[in-house]
C-alpha cells in the first residue's frame, strides 16, 4: 500500500468514525406491547382532560390528522438501543377515526433526553428526521383546556426554523429565529448562534413546551439547496450580531405584517431587503425591517427559488430590484376559508388561519353531534386557570370570553353546510383583517387534508413530521432498551 | 350581530399578538399619535412601564438589576424618573418622512431605531435611594394604513427593538 492510499484509507476510517457516532433513533411507532404505558407516560408529561369521543386524552386541537404525517421511509431507525442518549419515536392517538377511511387525530412523538440536547440534535440531523427548512413550532400543552383563545391558536406560540449544519464531521440541528437575540439563539451548550434547541426560550419552561416539526413541501432539490444556503447565511449574520436589531428587529404586533397588497398586487420588496441583509448588502426598499417569528420563516421560504450565489440574483438585489425568483411560499391567509361552504380543492383560500378547530374535526369522519361536542370542548364558553400565564394575559382572556362564544357559533354554522349563509358570513368577516402568516397559519397548513373529494388541495404547503418532547433520561430508559 | 362578529375576529387577531408577546414580554408596542421625537419621548415612559411588565413577581428591570424576589418582598424596588434622547435621535428624525411616505404608498413604513435613556433609581422599603442608573432603549416608529370600521386610517406605533439595563452602582 503506497502512502497516498494509506492516507486515503485513514481519512475514510476517520470519516466513518465521525459520522457513525450519532446515536440511533429508536422506533416504537405503531401498536406494540408498550402502547398503553407509552400513552400513559405521554399524558403524564403533556397533560390531559376528559374529551368527548376519546375520553381522557391530550386535547385534540394540539394534534394532527394521521393522514397528514409525512413518510419516514428515508429516516434511519433501530428497534432498540442501550444508548441512554437515544431519541424514541412513539405514536399517540387523541381522537380515534370515527368512520372507515377517516383520520385519527394524534401526535407522532420524538421523546428526547432533556439532559442531552446536543446529542439529540445530532441524532435528529444525522438520521434525517429533521431537515433544513423545517419549521419548529413551540406549543404549550399545559395550557390546553384553560384559556379558549389558546385553543383557537392550536396552542402555537412561536416558530423557529431548523438548519442542518456539518460541523467537525457531524451534522447538527440549529434553530434560527427572530428575534436574533440571546433568548432565542444563545445555546446553553455551544454558545450564541449555536442553539440546539437549548437557548433560554426552549429551556426555561420545558415542562410546558413541545415542538411540532413541520416540513415545507419543496418542489425541487434546487429549492432545498437554496434554502440551505439562505439559512446558513442567516446563521452567519446572526452570529456576527451586526444586523439585529439595528437593521431588522422583532415586530411584537402579529396583526401587522410587512406583507401588504395594493390593487391586488403584493409588495414583496421586504423579502428582497431580507435577502440583501443575508448577503451582507444594505437595505434598499425599506429603512428598517420588523418581523415576527413566523413572518421571518415565511420570508426566508419565499426565497426558495433564489440561489444566493447566482450572479443575476445578486446583481438585481444590488441594483434595488426585487428578483423575479422571489415568490410567496404560500398566499398569506385570511381568517376563514371556503372549505366548509363553496370551496374547491384548487382554492388558494380553502382554509383560513382560524379554521384549525373545524378543520381537524372534519377529518375524523364523525357525526355533526360529535363535531359540536368537540367544538364545545375546545370553546366551552368559560376560561379556566392557566397556571404560569401572566396576569395581563389572563385579563385579556377574561375579556375575550363572550367573544369566543361567537367563534363557537360560527364553527357550528359550518356544520350546516348552508353554503350561501357561510359564504355570506365570510364575505363580511375576511376583508376586515389583513392576510397573515401567523404561527397558527403554519400549523393549519400542516393539518390540512391532502385532498378533497379526490382532488389535491392546492393550498397545502406543509406536512407534519413529528413532535419533540424533551423528558428526563430516567423516563426513557425502558422505552429505549426494550 | 355582524358588527359583533367583526369585533370578535379583530380582537382574536389582537389576542394572538398578545399571547405571542408572552414569549418575549420585553418587546412591546405602544400606539402613538405620530413619529415626532417629542411624541416618542412621551410614550417612552409608558413603554418603560411595559418593559417592567409583571412577570414572576419581578419586573424585567428588576431582574436586569439582579434584584431578588426576597429583596422585592422586603421593599426594594426600581422607579423610573425620566427619559432622555441620545444623539442618534437626530439621524432617526431624518427617516420619519420616508416612513410616512411608505405608508401612504401602501407599504409598512418603519423608521431607523432611535436611542433613548430611561433614568431610574432603586429604593428600599423606606424610600431610601440605594442605586441608580439607566436603561438604554432602541425604539422604532412604525407607520401603516389600516381599515378601521370601514375607514382607512394612518396608524403610528413605537416598538421597542432592544434594551439594556446599566446599573450605576455595579
Amino acid at each position: 500500500m503506497n502512502m497516498n492510499r494509506l492516507i486515503s484509507s485513514f481519512l475514510s476510517a476517520s470519516f466513518l468514525l465521525s459520522t457513525s457516532f450519532a446515536g440511533p433513533l429508536v422506533n416504537k411507532l405503531g401498536k406494540n406491547p408498550y402502547s398503553a404505558q407509552i400513552s400513559a407516560g405521554l399524558e403524564s408529561v403533556i397533560g390531559t382532560a376528559k374529551q368527548p369521543v376519546a375520553g381522557t386524552s391530550i386535547a385534540f386541537y394540539e394534534t394532527f390528522p394521521s393522514s397528514s404525517y409525512v413518510s419516514l421511509k428515508d429516516v434511519q431507525m433501530v428497534a432498540k438501543s442501550d444508548d441512554s442518549n437515544s431519541v424514541v419515536l412513539v405514536d399517540y392517538v387523541s381522537v380515534p377515526a370515527q368512520s372507515s377511511g377517516a383520520a385519527a387525530l394524534g401526535l407522532r412523538m420524538a421523546l428526547a433526553p432533556q439532559e442531552s440536547r446536543l446529542e439529540a440534535s445530532q441524532q435528529l440531523a444525522e438520521n434525517g428526521l429533521i431537515k433544513t427548512g423545517d419549521i419548529l413550532v413551540s406549543a404549550r400543552p399545559l395550557f390546553a383546556n384553560s384559556l379558549q383563545y389558546l385553543a383557537l391558536q392550536l396552542e402555537a406560540t412561536h416558530i423557529s426554523m431548523a438548519v442542518i449544519v456539518n460541523e467537525n464531521g457531524r451534522k447538527v440541528v440549529y434553530n434560527m429565529d427572530i428575534p436574533m437575540d440571546t433568548e432565542m439563539l444563545s445555546g446553553a451548550k455551544l454558545g450564541f448562534g449555536k442553539s440546539v434547541m437549548d437557548s433560554n426560550h426552549f429551556l426555561s419552561d420545558n415542562r410546558n413546551l413541545m415542538l411540532h416539526v413541520l416540513r415545507p413541501r419543496f418542489e425541487s432539490e434546487q429549492q432545498k439547496v437554496n434554502m440551505q444556503k439562505w439559512l446558513e447565511r442567516a446563521l452567519a449574520r446572526a452570529r456576527e450580531k451586526k444586523i439585529y436589531p439595528s437593521q431588522i428587529s422583532f415586530n411584537s404586533d402579529y396583526n401587522s405584517p410587512m406583507y401588504r397588497e395594493k390593487d391586488g398586487k403584493a409588495d414583496l420588496s421586504f423579502i428582497a431587503d431580507t435577502a440583501r441583509l443575508m448577503l451582507g448588502q444594505g437595505l434598499m426598499a425599506n429603512q428598517h425591517l420588523q418581523m415576527y417569528c413566523s413572518e421571518f420563516a415565511w420570508t426566508l421560504l419565499s426565497l426558495r427559488n433564489c440561489d444566493p450565489d447566482a450572479k443575476d440574483t445578486v446583481k438585481d438585489l444590488s441594483k434595488g430590484k426585487t428578483p423575479s425568483c422571489i415568490s410567496e411560499f404560500y398566499k398569506p391567509m385570511q381568517m376563514f376559508g371556503s372549505a366548509f361552504s363553496s370551496g374547491k380543492a384548487g382554492d388558494e383560500d380553502l382554509y383560513g388561519m382560524t379554521d384549525g378547530i373545524p378543520m381537524l374535526v372534519s377529518q375524523i369522519g364523525g357525526s355533526p353531534q360529535t363535531a359540536m361536542q368537540l367544538f364545545d370542548y375546545a370553546l366551552p364558553g368559560v376560561d379556566k386557570e392557566a397556571k404560569g400565564l401572566s396576569n395581563g394575559h389572563k385579563a385579556v382572556a377574561s375579556m375575550m370570553a363572550p367573544l369566543i362564544q361567537q367563534a363557537n357559533g360560527y364553527f357550528k354554522l359550518t356544520l350546516t353546510r348552508n353554503a350561501p349563509q357561510i359564504d355570506g358570513a365570510r364575505a363580511q368577516l375576511n376583508p376586515n383583517s389583513m392576510r397573515n402568516y401567523s404561527p397558527t397559519a403554519f400549523v393549519v397548513h400542516a393539518g390540512m387534508p391532502d385532498s378533497v373529494n379526490g382532488a389535491k388541495v392546492a393550498q397545502k404547503k406543509m406536512d407534519y413530521v413529528v413532535t419533540i418532547k424533551y423528558v428526563p433520561k430516567a423516563k426513557l430508559k425502558d422505552l429505549q432498551s426494550k | 350581530m355582524k358588527k359583533y362578529i367583526l369585533m370578535t375576529l379583530v380582537s382574536m387577531l389582537t389576542v394572538s399578538s398578545a399571547f405571542a408577546e408572552r414569549e418575549l414580554s420585553r418587546l412591546q408596542t405602544v400606539e402613538t399619535q405620530s413619529c415626532e421625537n417629542s411624541e416618542l419621548q412621551r410614550t417612552i415612559l409608558a413603554t418603560a412601564d411595559l418593559v417592567m411588565f409583571e412577570e414572576k413577581n419581578l419586573t424585567v428591570l428588576e431582574e436586569g438589576l439582579q434584584i431578588t424576589s426576597e429583596q422585592k418582598a422586603a421593599g426594594l424596588h426600581a422607579e423610573v424618573l425620566k427619559t432622555a434622547p441620545r444623539s442618534s435621535v437626530k439621524s432617526y428624525s431624518k427617516t420619519v418622512e420616508r416612513a410616512e411616505a411608505d405608508a401612504e404608498a401602501g407599504k409598512v413604513g418603519v423608521t431607523a431605531p432611535a436611542k433613548f435613556d430611561i433614568v431610574y433609581v432603586v429604593k428600599d422599603g423606606s424610600g431610601q435611594r440605594k442605586d441608580a442608573g439607566r436603561i438604554t432603549v432602541d425604539v422604532t416608529c412604525r407607520v401603516e394604513t389600516r381599515t378601521v370600521n370601514g375607514q382607512e386610517k394612518t396608524l403610528h406605533s413605537a416598538q421597542l427593538a432592544s434594551f439594556e439595563v446599566k446599573a450605576k452602582g455595579r
